[in-house]
């Protein structure tokens, strides 16, 4: 009896102990942040949990936008990261928009904040939720397509600190820290980052001579959080620097030049206890370019130039105001925003024999006023009805017209046993950006204050099955997109809407297995089709991750495939992007990892109109991470 | 060993029924702290785990911070009491460390156990084995 006690007394110690370690690591999955964050009726969403960016090793908004289902991540010419949907070329900035918690991350001048935040090192957000076919009714702000929302970490969870050291084989280097507490009712998290970030230097010939092609960049950025009783304020401060790349150059031959960029904001959200919300926000951005390059830059209503300059300032005021109402059947957001866009330009071009040489100075403003009503109807515990209506209103202060826009969106989600369908229907547009409607000189680009914004009718639907530890979900959504925006050299104007309407379907398969909390397998594929039936970019793309845990080890693997295709005469087999990384927990608080980017060099590659080869998008390198919390 | 053998009784009971994981750390750690009792009394001045609290087995909320044998802390400072009290923050825990035993809180991004060895030695509790790892000499 004795004997058969103390048995029973060591097993169920030993179940006790693994009981209370893994009831730890239960609460932490369950008490993930994007569980309360995120918002099924707003369209169909992918969410990047803090689970996922930690085992991924991810350094960069850049490594969540590589593996995003639906796209090809690519860059431009000019060294700025850029999505295609499968068989097109780039999206239109202004129709992917990002946000930082509530705040808007977008400029004046361009409508999107992919020009600055690209390459954002991530380590302060806690989780990236992706939302497409949404008409942004939900988030209260500006229109778009595709929502990008990142989250931050936030003071209760983050009490301590962290510092976070990673580089590369190349010579990159990258430091984040980070410090939370409460004092009595005061809680912050204060995060910095400096980054130094080299990038494979590529060659060009022109005429007997070389050139290089580089796309390193540098910055810093800080973020505060503050929170007094139910008082949020933020302050953001982002300073990127980065190499042109190809440039804008005929031939692609650029000896200088590079992005200067600066972002910084406050903004002070207010919960009241009757749900009424208050968000007052400032924004101050500059986006200064230039490029050089001595065979020749060719630009509108002048001879050709080798040195262009140019600079973006804005401002952005906004106030935004909005009133929940829930029953246990029915749920109503009112909202409303007020923005006030200042947008200025300054310019210097001119050619290497100083025989041409112009500058110019505009500056414009628009006041945009929004209202918004987002309804939910929960019919019964399977059943949602959701149906959001917005109303634009665009005042600009010279030359572009006044206008409005309505945006409206009408979705089902519905449970039947282990099946979930969602179904959107959404009519919504692009914004046009400030820089496309308003240039008076008309140099070094042509502008036409008279676009139309591009209008766009999406239909979305989802069906998932889960049973057990296994999730598939088939996407199918199709796009009419009506009034495109062309750039058009011979026009005096430029910039014009194309009178086609162009179709576009995209299918995406997700598979899923959960084999426990800690071990993870998903594969995806996803193909589409324009109705121009012209291929530009793989019309297939796949993706798989692997994520696991082995004793002190988190291991990650991720493959991402892309079809091949032609585009200008050049032919592209298919390729596969195999990205791994290993961390070893030493401690609870200190960390050890490798990451391998494109190992086997064999990723996606991206063909440029006016050069003759293809440049990969991702580098192949080694990332060494060392992660210490204090 | 009684000790020990009723919490070996008490923890099938608690996960035999269908109740959060947050309920079932809390149980395991109310039960470890006072096995003799089959009846617990607890307080908490926060008002988001008193539900979670009063659901579980063998456990009865109070009104009375004075007639609880255990008291879940959030904000309340310097609570004159023989029960055994526990914080829920990591702010509370270092401004009560002469009195209060331990907390379970957030802290670097991951749900904390920590147990005070000076003050778990005031009330005479002895963990059991499995939660030895959670003692800690000093914060």
């Amino acid at each position: 009896m004795k004997f058969f006690l103390i048995i029973l007394i060591f097993l169920s110690s030993l179940v006790a102990k693994e009981e209370l370690s893994s009831l730890l690591n239960s609460y932490k999955h369950e008490s993930e942040l994007s569980k309360i964050t995120k918002k099924e009726e707003a369209g169909i969403i992918d969410i990047y949990t803090r689970h996922d960016l930690e085992v991924m090793q991810a350094k960069t908004f850049e490594d969540i936008l590589k593996i995003l289902p639906g796209f090809h991540f690519t860059r431009t010419t000019n060294n700025l990261m850029s999505l295609q949907k499968p068989t097109t070329s780039n999206i239109q900035f202004s129709s992917m928009r990002l946000y930082i918690n509530d705040h808007d991350m977008s400029s004046s001048s361009f409508g999107s904040a992919a020009l600055i935040w690209g390459e954002l090192p991530i380590e302060y957000i806690d989780h990236i939720e992706v939302y497409k076919g949404a008409a942004s009714i939900e988030f209260g702000n500006e229109a778009s397509s595709l929502i990008i929302k990142l989250y931050t970490k936030t003071p209760e969870h983050e009490e301590g600190g962290k510092v976070r050291l990673y580089g590369d084989n190349t010579g990159s280097l990258n430091l984040d820290t980070y410090v939370a507490s409460r004092v009595d009712k005061l809680s912050y998290f204060v995060y910095a980052n400096a980054n130094n970030i080299k990038r494979e230097v590529y060659e060009n010939s022109y005429e007997g001579e070389s050139y290089d092609l580089k796309s390193d960049h540098s910055g810093h950025n800080i973020y505060a959080n503050l929170q007094y009783e139910k008082w949020i304020l933020e302050l953001g401060s982002y300073y990127k620097k980065s190499d042109s790349f190809l440039g804008i150059g005929i031939h692609r031959t650029p000896t200088g030049g590079d992005l200067d960029a600066q972002h910084h904001y406050l903004h002070l959200s207010k919960k009241f206890d009757n749900d009424v919300k208050l968000e007052l926000s400032y924004d101050n951005l500059s986006y200064a370019r230039s490029y050089i390059d001595p065979n020749d830059i060719r630009i509108a209503n002048a001879p050709i130039i080798n040195n262009y300059n140019i600079r973006f300032d804005d401002e952005i005021l906004s106030f935004v105001l909005e009133k929940k109402m829930k029953s246990e059947k029915h749920s109503l957001l009112l909202g409303s925003f007020y923005k006030h866009k200042k947008f200025t330009e300054n310019g210097s071009f001119k050619d290497d024999l100083n025989t041409y040489s112009h500058q110019n100075n505009a500056s414009n403003a628009l006041n945009l006023y929004s209202i918004y009503a987002e309804y939910v109807y929960n019919y019964d515990i399977t059943t949602r009805l959701i149906a959001s209506l917005k109303e634009d209103l665009f005042y600009y202060s010279k030359v572009i017209p006044s206008n409005s826009e309505l945006s409206a969106k009408l979705g089902l989600i519905k449970n039947i046993d282990n099946f979930q369908i969602k179904a959107f229907a959404t009519t919504t547009y692009v914004p046009t950006a400030l820089y496309q409607l308003y240039n008076p000189d008309n140099i070094p680009y042509k502008t036409n204050p008279n676009l139309d914004n591009i209008h766009m009718s999406i239909g979305i639907l989802s069906f998932k099955y889960t049973k057990n530890d296994h999730e598939i979900k088939l996407i199918i959504a199709k796009n009419y997109t009506k009034d495109l925006i062309i750039y058009d050299r011979s026009l005096s104007y430029g910039y014009k809407n194309s009178s086609e309407t162009k179709e576009y379907i995209r299918y995406d398969l997700q598979y899923t297995y959960l084999f426990n909390l800690d071990n993870k397998l998903s594969i995806g594929l996803f193909t589409g089709e324009n109705s121009s039936h012209i291929v530009i970019s793989p019309k297939y793309g796949g993706l798989l991750q692997l994520f696991s845990k082995y004793k002190q080890f988190d291991i990650y693997n991720e493959v991402t495939y892309k079809s091949a295709y032609d585009y200008l005469g050049i032919s592209l087999d298919a390729s596969l992007n195999y990205t791994a990384s290993i961390k070893y927990h030493y401690s609870k608080d200190l960390s050890l990892g490798l990451r391998g980017e494109n190992i086997f060099n064999s990723g996606y590659e991206q063909i440029y109109r006016s050069l003759d080869f293809s440049i990969p998008v991702t580098d192949q390198k080694i990332w060494f991470n060392m992660e210490y919390l204090f | 060993m009684k000790k020990i053998i009723l919490i070996l009784l008490l923890v099938p009971l608690l996960f035999a029924s269908d109740i959060k994981t947050e309920q079932k750390i809390y149980g395991l750690i109310i039960h470890a702290l006072l096995p003799q009792k089959t009846e617990i009394k607890v307080w908490t001045d926060s008002q988001s785990p008193k539900n979670i609290f009063c659901l579980i087995k063998g456990v009865k909320c109070v009104k009375n911070p004075e007639n609880a044998d255990f008291l879940l802390l959030n904000k309340k400072k310097n609570i004159q009491t023989k029960g055994i009290k526990f914080a829920t923050n990591i702010q509370l825990l270092e401004a009560e460390k002469d009195t209060i035993v331990g907390g379970f809180f957030w802290q670097k991004g991951r749900p904390n156990i920590l147990f005070l060895r000076k003050n778990l030695q005031k009330h005479n509790i002895t963990l059991p084995e499995s939660m030895q790892e959670y003692i800690e000499d000093e914060l």
